[in-house]
């Protein structure tokens, strides 16, 4: 067993840091108020190579590992702990990973490039208002035609519309294709967001507010057939393949906005004093400490173990599909929960002033909330997942 | 076409070292990074590039078994090519390190431009500009903020307290950079990737004519007597009963006696 990162992810992780520290942070609160990331620091993250960093450099990606994606998604997670960066880092990172592995020659050149250099927005729109965890119930259809598909629906709390409108760029939309086929009758489909046909409308979140969340209506949206992601029954599995993917990514910014919650409250535990010594001496304060840093450390483990089994199937080596699944899930079950333990607890130490918006700490625990609430597989679903690879297909608890 | 060489040394992260009770710093396990003014004077010679296409950008490190890290940084940074020196030992003092340096510099055939930062951040003596310049006989500037080639020299502004002093030197030429003189760029993830792939030599003393020995530390010429924090003293006062007005004759009273603020306000 070795832990150790290579001397290059070495370096990437303080470069990832530095930016964090010094681009970043200093934005957060600005990013979390004005409900927009600044489009220099996108264009700086694409000039890192961090929006992107599995695309394969024929696209105009850096090539790189999930691991590297991980540490990244760490480091941008410490330095905006709104999350807002984070979902935009994340899902552009992680679905053109999948859009990468499964689109034709022609949408990969047409859409990777610009996500790799920071210009355009990719997202997913799978959720719709039934549900999001409920996917193979969606509504939304696609009729593939010759030289083009048509996609009619409407997708619900999907991230970064509003962005992909403005900026460019778009979503990888989940369609039925025939509606007897259930999962295997579905298609993975790359729609710009400026096609004729789309309209968004922004919903009103509680926290991450510098990327929308919205609802997408497709009407009788055409684009061209390349768009379809590899077979157009195999979307379904494409999706699931990004949601294993995405999910580390997920976990890591959830790590790095704990990490960040972490330090605030060191600092702030060794200084304050209450009833003749620094609040950090108090057992109560201390031990629940340890507790938070032992569940993140343990976290973090379980996330870099994902990354690296992600890297060992990438480069076609022998992996454990189950323990693959088991450790996404463990990640993204317990790294969430822990980040938003961390921030709570963090607001409880500082009292009064953690409720303020002069700390960073209101803004994390409504950040991290959001991952405790669902996106890329809500908690039960992590739990369901590692029900399923401990007693087997069967014990699934619904059809 | 411009021949600039950065030189770059790896230190201990300084922000990350630990005191053995209190007492000596311990540096054994601390991690390494490159030495912040030399970040800027690579970052400077990037740029020198940049502006005269076609240049080239040569860095030259000493160091010991992990130096390769910081070498490879270098090159993710924007250095074309790298040549290392092992250092034959742990204890090599300034004088020695500038000798490997200008030996190197002279084996790669000089340069039109070296530059380095003015001091590096563990041990900050600031030897290392000078002393190559003095031992290549190339003009040197220190304390450089900015600095332009024109024709065959170069112009820089050195920071020197409260004056800024524009001097101009015939290259070659040897510029020590400050820390502040510019903000070094972070190498992207492509560039990190790639910089192995760059080339990379690796010499010892004795490639460069140094015998066995030879480098030890010359106690007559440098002599390190000891490294140890500096421990700041505080007294706290508290000002009791005492109205704002009062209470800041009284601090400004007492700045004045300890030499803080000039006497009479």
């Amino acid at each position: 067993v070795d832990f150790s990162l290579t001397p290059d992810e070495q370096l990437f992780q303080r470069t990832v840091n530095e930016f964090a520290e010094r681009t970043l942070a200093p934005h957060a609160r600005q990013i979390d108020e004005k409900q927009e990331i600044p489009v220099e620091i996108l264009s700086q993250m694409g000039h890192l190579g961090l929006l992107g960093i599995t695309i394969p450099k024929e696209y105009g990606g850096p090539g790189g590992t999930v691991t590297q994606a991980t540490l990244a998604a760490i480091g941008v997670g410490r330095g905006d702990v709104s999350m807002a960066t984070a979902v935009y880092y994340l899902l552009c990172t992680g679905w053109a990973a999948v859009l990468s592995k499964f689109g034709t020659d022609a949408c990969k050149r047409e859409v990777l490039p610009h996500v790799a250099s920071g210009e355009w927005f990719l997202g997913i729109a799978t959720t719709e208002a039934g549900g999001g965890s409920d996917l193979a119930n969606i509504k939304t259809t696609a009729v593939v035609e010759k030289d083009h598909v048509v996609v009619t629906g409407e997708k619900m709390f999907i991230s970064g519309a509003t962005e992909a409108q403005k900026r460019g760029g778009g979503h990888l939309v989940l369609a039925k294709v025939d509606d007897s086929l259930g999962t295997r009758g579905m298609a993975f489909i790359y729609v710009p967001a400026t096609a004729k046909g789309v309209s968004v409308a922004k919903l009103h979140n509680m926290g991450r507010m510098g990327i929308s969340t919205c609802t997408v209506v497709y009407d009788h949206v055409r684009v061209p057939r390349h768009n379809v992601l590899g077979d157009p029954h195999k979307g379904f599995s494409y999706a699931m393949d990004g949601f294993n993917v995405a999910r580390v990514l997920v976990s890591a910014a959830c790590i790095g906005a704990g990490e960040r919650g972490l330090e605030i409250a060191i600092d702030y535990v060794r200084q304050r004093r209450a009833f003749g010594q620094p609040l950090g001496k108090w057992e109560a304060v201390q031990f629940e400490l340890a507790d938070l840093y032992c569940r993140l450390d343990m976290a973090r483990l379980e996330v870099l173990k994902a990354a690296w089994l992600h890297d060992q199937r990438l480069a076609g080596l022998s992996v454990d599909e189950s323990d693959l699944n088991k450790t996404v899930a463990i990640g993204k079950l317990w790294a969430p929960q822990v980040a938003f333990d961390i921030y709570k607890a963090a607001m409880t130490w500082f009292g009064a002033a953690g409720y303020t918006k002069d700390y960073e700490i209101e803004m994390g625990l409504r950040g991290v909330l959001s991952y405790n609430v669902g996106a890329e597989g809500a908690l039960n679903i992590m739990r369901i997942i590692l029900g399923r690879e401990l007693l087997g297909k069967d014990f699934i608890p619904y059809k | 076409l411009v021949k600039i060489l950065a030189l770059v040394k790896q230190v201990v992260d300084v922000a990350q070292v630990k005191f053995d009770g209190g007492k000596a710093p311990n540096f054994a396990q601390m991690p390494a990074k490159m030495s912040d003014a030399d970040k800027n004077a690579l970052e400077a010679a990037v740029r020198l590039k940049e502006k005269a296409p076609g240049s080239e950008v040569i860095v030259v490190s000493v160091g010991g078994p992990k130096v390769g890290e910081t070498v490879n940084e270098a090159l993710a940074i924007g250095a074309d090519k790298a040549f290392i020196v092992t250092q034959p030992h742990d204890q090599l003092d300034a004088l020695a390190t500038s000798e490997l340096i200008a030996a190197a510099i002279r084996k790669i055939g000089g340069a039109d431009i070296v530059l380095c930062g003015e001091a590096s951040t563990d041990a900050y003596q600031g030897q290392i500009g000078p002393r190559v310049a003095e031992l290549l006989q190339f003009p040197q500037i220190t304390f450089a903020k900015t600095l332009e080639l024109q024709g065959n020299s170069v112009v820089a502004t050195r920071e020197l307290g409260e004056k800024v002093v524009k001097v101009k030197a015939a290259l070659p030429a040897l510029v020590a950079l400050v820390k502040d003189a510019n903000q070094p760029r972070l190498p992207n993830l492509m560039a990190i990737m790639s910089a192995k792939k760059k080339p990379q030599t690796t010499w010892k003393a004795s490639d460069l004519g140094f015998a066995e020995g030879s480098l030890a530390p010359d106690k007559e010429a440098v002599q390190l007597a000891e490294i140890r924090p500096q421990v700041m003293q505080r007294r706290t006062v508290i000002l009791k009963d005492k109205t704002p007005e009062e209470a800041a004759t009284v601090v400004a009273d007492e700045l004045v006696k300890k030499g803080v603020l000039p006497g009479g306000h």
